[in-house]
């Protein structure tokens, strides 16, 4: 078994929780309830953004939906670090939902474990998509890393 | 407000229900925390392994003589469930909330809720009944029921109850 020891685990889960109640609530000074003050966060392949321009990339206008996270499988690194892949859904104003992935890296820090980098996948999801297609490319090999 | 002429009737199909088989599993006793954990990460690892298609993780997650029963198919053996999934190209995004856990006399018994997320954005939910054995290998799925809340025959609470199987 690779999970993090009990007593973490519960705290770890609640951390990655928080991620969505910070966006969908806009409450970005609550931010580093859950990053790290210097997290990076991108997609599924290339650079990572600091956690500071969450909140210009996602006041832009355009419309976003609440997120649900599920499925959280937790890879103990070190006494100090945990590899976390979650699924998450978004549920539209039009009553479809869609699937996507997160992978984490969370440390523990003098405040508590948080969330160090986060790269966001939309999974597979076909052309017909309301935001276009995707193809998922988190896997095992990038959760354990 | 006026209703689409369309708009299909399964909107109003009401749920299939458990009553008894729900009073018979939640009589079961908790289990131990460090056992709830486990199996919610192999519950967890079941949607990866299922929606990412790493079939050598799936095998994993079951028992050699491990039972599938979805889709009123009866599947038998880690080969062949794993087969079973491979040939579902199509298959949804899984989802698993609402995992309750208990100890039976020989193992663990998992209820949750299974949402999936078909390509067109459409939303189904069963229940996923589980019963775990443990191994050297930690707590592996030794029985899968997953029987949809929306549609279909009301499967019984026999089919339901795989902690009896």
């Amino acid at each position: 078994m690779t999970r993090p020891d009990t007593a973490d685990v519960e705290a770890i889960r609640d951390v990655v929780a928080r991620h969505a109640h910070v966006v969908d609530n806009r409450a970005w000074e609550e931010t580093g309830q859950a990053y790290t003050a210097d997290a990076g966060l991108g997609g599924e392949s290339g650079g990572l953004a600091p956690v500071a321009g969450l909140r210009p990339s996602m006041e832009t206008g355009r419309v976003f939906f609440p997120h649900h996270t599920t499925d959280t499988v937790l890879h103990r690194v070190d006494d100090d670090t945990v590899r976390a892949w979650s699924k998450y859904f978004v549920v539209r104003g039009d009553g479809t939902a869609g699937s996507g992935d997160y992978q984490d890296t969370v440390v523990r820090t003098p405040d508590g474990w948080r969330i160090a980098e986060r790269r966001v996948s939309r999974g597979s999801r076909p052309d017909t998509d309301p935001d276009g297609p995707s193809t998922r490319q988190l896997t095992f090999a990038s959760w354990r890393g | 407000m006026t209703s689409s002429p369309a708009a299909p009737s399964t909107l109003r199909t009401e749920q299939h229900r458990h009553p008894g088989a729900f009073s018979a599993f939640t009589a079961f006793p908790e289990a131990a925390t460090a056992d709830v954990l486990d199996v919610r990460q192999v519950l967890a690892l079941f949607g990866h392994a299922v929606d990412n298609g790493a079939w050598d993780e799936l095998r994993g997650l079951l028992a050699p003589d491990a039972e599938l029963h979805a889709d009123d198919d009866t599947v038998t053996g880690r080969e062949a469930i794993t087969e079973w999934f491979t040939v579902r190209s199509d298959a949804p995004s899984h989802h698993t909330v609402n995992t309750v856990v208990r100890a039976t006399d020989d193992g663990i018994v998992a209820w949750s809720r299974l949402v999936t997320i078909a390509g067109d954005g459409t939303v189904a939910s069963a229940d996923a009944i589980d019963r775990f054995v443990r191994t050297d290998d930690g707590w592996l799925i030794a029985h899968r029921g997953v029987h949809p809340r929306h549609g279909g025959e009301h499967p019984g609470d026999g089919v339901v109850r795989a902690w009896s199987a």
